[in-house]
């Protein structure tokens, strides 16, 4: 009879005719709740080669595709340096395609679910993000496209889901695609997301990012979630050529007299603990000693407690509200987009100027809506908290305010990536900064390499 | 449930346990913000100005919007009002001024036929904290601290890699843990333990590595199992990269919830029509102990005398086949009433004790099978 696999909620299932070159694999484990052999699903690929090499016959009831074939109804044309990602993506059907913001990864896993031809699965961060991938996928796979999240779970072809909900569906979903896609793959690493690429027994996958590094190292760990870089184009080598040329203004606000008194106040307070104890920050893990240190000492609490405060104070002061009214009386009819660190201050914008808002508080609906009328340009501003801080493709926008954000280059250059497509003037980019704060010194760390 | 943010524990070195809750004056405290607030909005700030641990009161407050009644918001609605606000307010090249501001809430209602009060109540009614507060929660403090507590034990269990426990073999019981086993997609293996049943839950990946992917799920096991009245808990938790073990039982656990877990006494018509008749001529007992086969569990419908009996109704064909292969095993005297259209070709070679019926079964099809066991 051969060889037995099958698929188990995110597992392999080995029976049958089991060649020991199979049973001594390290990851092959003799399940005893069930007397079956198992293994992780992402393993699926390399228990079949080791079988077939064995020279045993394989029975293989793990795919039950959700459709036989893909094909693509208009032809996918690629720009030149798109064509080198996916030739050389091609070559195994595994790995990471690196390209900045607005380079147009989407276009190359386009070509690439098209000349697969397989069904897919597209993994993204964010609920706007599925809709962009769902309009975009439906141009060249009419009736081919389904969604999963939230409160939309229709599976087809291809299925564009959150990594939220495919955390949790990997278990039902992952035998119905040969080809998984990750947006934005530097999340796929974390604890948890990385259970989608460990579940599922895809023998083929796509990463896409601008910036594949994590503060945290786990980016070693693509490699055998995903595949390692087979191509990689910096943001240097393609602007003004693909992308726009832009010009980044800082704009410095005042406290208010109360706000600074405050300021000073609690920046006492956290620096009198600091020095008390010695401690120096020079990444985000020592900050997180910190973190640790307030579960037991109460002084550690409050010192913690005023570093907050004083970054709420900087994020939120009422200043760069004002701000952004004359940002909006400066740039009449141009298409501006707001960001914001906390959701609180971009309410307040939206309230005050009566601007559209995309935050995690705001129904998918609305949201859905908000961001259509953005791209047809019937809405001409809008602000957001993170939400939008990736890959969302919002079209010839001309002015990118940030009124808060961290020492991140990531998030700046994707956040700064949103004026970037292909634009005939310049864009231009204003940072709103509270002046004699630590927010300073945090805007410039965030440019640091990039302008 | 709560969020694992608001969840508190006591460690005593390996050893982890929620840190319970037994005095009611924090409940009541959170509980008199709720009827005193118009809005959610105006709960969470009455709470937030509480004195107190922070984790405790945000978990009680948790618990209490889970049980009040919040006024039902037409999102669709206010979202289209909305978009009409910042299309006019695009148009206009956004407001600057106050006296500008008002004048597209003016235009926006003139055109949807609106008064400027309704648009403005719709614009802010996008955010939760301004929806109404219809009813606070009808529950006093201690039945909010019986539900903080059980909350507390199943969000300890969302960092679970395994859950064990142990009941008496009651029937009821077991039946709906067991459902909710298979509807959250986990696994368990069972065994007899001095009239006990005694249950290992994880879920496929377990058997290849310790993993907390199940923990959320272990979590919607409790009530299950504390609903026995008689009940033991262990479990694995890994916190902060530290495994603990966490033990409880109901002589050592706080009060919790009497809530039973609803119970239905019979799957379907057919089995109560069967019952009916087979009553009248000898004693049957309804929902008899459970059967342990290889790590399954095997629950039969009824038990006249020393024979176990089950209806087979309608199910998939993998659903029938798994069912055969145990009762294969099952090595006592047992009378299986399977539906004609649905059994395979095995059930009538293989076991001797099948009877078939077509569309319900009679009385007189089984009486010569039943006769023996029937004491009258």
């Amino acid at each position: 009879m051969g060889l037995i696999l099958s698929w188990d909620r995110g597992t392999i299932l080995i029976e049958g005719d089991i060649p020991t070159e199979v049973k001594r694999l390290s990851f092959v484990k003799l399940d005893a709740r069930v007397g079956k052999y198992r293994a992780l699903a992402i393993y699926y690929p390399r228990v079949l080669s080791v079988a077939q090499a064995a020279g045993v016959s394989v029975e293989d009831r793990v795919w039950s595709p959700q459709c036989r074939e893909v094909r693509a109804a208009a032809e996918v044309k690629l720009r030149s340096y798109q064509e080198q990602a996916l030739v050389a993506w091609m070559r195994t059907k595994r790995g990471v395609v690196v390209m900045p913001t607005g380079a147009g990864k989407t276009h190359v896993a386009i070509a690439a679910i098209a000349k697969l031809g397989e069904p897919a699965l597209v993994v993204v961060p964010t609920v706007e993000l599925v809709e962009q991938w769902r309009t975009k996928l439906t141009q060249y796979f009419p009736g081919r496209v389904g969604v999963w999240y939230g409160e939309e779970k229709r599976e087809s072809c291809i299925t564009v889901i959150t990594y939220d909900s495919a955390y949790s569906a990997i278990e039902q979903l992952g035998n119905r695609f040969r080809f998984l896609v990750f947006d934005e793959v530097h999340h796929l690493p974390s604890p948890s997301y990385r259970q989608i690429a460990e579940l599922s027994p895809a023998p083929h996958r796509l990463g896409l990012t601008a910036t594949p590094e994590r503060s945290d190292g786990l980016h070693v760990d693509l490699d055998w979630l995903v595949g390692p870089v087979v191509y990689r184009i910096s943001a240097s080598e393609i602007r003004g050529v693909w992308t726009a040329d832009y010009d980044v203004e800082v704009v410095k606000v005042h406290l208010t007299e109360e706000e600074r008194a405050l300021y000073k106040e609690l920046e006492k307070k956290y620096l009198s603990y600091i020095r008390s104890r010695g401690l120096r920050f020079r990444s985000p893990s020592d900050f997180q000693k910190l973190v640790m240190m307030s579960g037991r000492d109460p002084r550690a609490r409050e010192a913690l407690e005023a570093w907050h405060g004083m970054r709420r104070l900087v994020f939120e002061t009422s200043a760069k509200v004002e701000a952004v009214g004359e940002i909006l009386a400066r740039h009449r009819g141009s298409k501006i987009l707001i960001f914001t660190e906390y959701t609180s201050l971009a309410r307040a914008v939206s309230e005050r100027y009566l601007i559209p808002l995309v935050t995690h508080d705001i129904s998918s609906y609305e949201r859905e809506h908000i961001m259509a009328a953005f791209r047809r340009g019937e809405l001409k501003a809008l602000v957001t908290g993170k939400v939008l801080d990736e890959g969302v493709d919002v079209p010839d926008v001309d002015v990118v305010v940030i009124l808060g954000g961290t020492s991140s280059t990531r998030q700046f250059i994707q956040r700064m990536g949103r004026a970037l497509r292909l634009k005939p003037h310049k864009a231009k980019i204003y940072e709103v900064v509270t002046a004699s704060t630590r927010e300073v010194s945090t805007a410039k760390r965030r440019k640091r390499g990039v302008t | 449930m709560i969020p694992l943010d608001y969840l508190r524990v006591v460690k005593r070195g390996k050893e982890i346990k929620p840190a319970y809750l037994s005095d009611v004056s924090a409940a009541a405290e959170v509980l008199e913000a709720a009827r005193g607030a118009k809005t959610l909005g105006e709960f969470r700030r009455a709470v937030e100005i509480l004195r107190g641990d922070k984790k405790l009161l945000g978990g009680l407050a948790r618990l209490v919007e889970q049980l009040m009644e919040v006024e039902g918001v037409d999102s669709r609605l206010v979202a289209r009002v909305r978009l009409e606000v910042f299309k006019a307010s695009s148009a206009a090249g956004f407001p600057l001024t106050p006296e500008e501001r008002e004048k597209i809430f003016e235009a926006t209602a003139a055109k949807l036929r609106m008064s400027v009060e309704e648009v403005k109540r719709l614009f802010m009614k996008a955010y939760e904290e301004n929806r109404a507060v219809l009813k606070p929660p009808e529950v006093d403090p201690v039945e909010l601290v019986r539900r903080y507590n059980l909350a507390l034990i199943q969000t300890l269990l969302f960092k679970s890699l395994y859950v064990k426990a142990r009941l008496p073999n009651a029937p009821s019981a077991v039946k709906n843990l067991v459902r909710a086993v298979k509807g959250l997609r986990l696994m368990y293996i069972a065994e007899e333990r001095g009239g006990d049943l005694e249950f290992h839950f994880d879920g496929p990946a377990s058997a290849l590595r310790q993993t907390e992917r199940y923990g959320t799920r272990l979590a919607k096991l409790v009530p299950y199992i504390t609903a026995a009245g008689r009940w033991s808990i262990e479990a694995a938790v890994r916190l902060n990269e530290r495994i603990y073990t966490f033990k409880e039982s109901s002589d050592t656990a706080p009060d919790l919830p009497k809530k039973p877990v609803e119970a239905e006494e019979f799957d379907s018509s057919i089995e109560q029509e069967f019952y009916r008749q087979v009553s009248r001529v000898c004693p049957v007992q309804r929902e008899p102990e459970v059967l342990v086969v290889e790590g399954r569990v095997y629950i039969p419908d009824f038990k006249i005398g020393g024979l176990y009996i089950e209806i087979v109704g309608f199910w998939t064909p993998d659903y029938l086949r798994r069912k055969y292969e145990k009762i294969a095993k099952v090595g006592k005297p047992l009378l299986v009433l399977v539906n004609e259209e649905l059994a395979m070709a095995t059930w009538k070679q293989l076991l001797p004790n099948v009877v078939m019926f077509k569309g319900r079964p009679r009385l007189e099809d089984v009486f010569k099978y039943v006769k023996p066991y029937c004491r009258q």
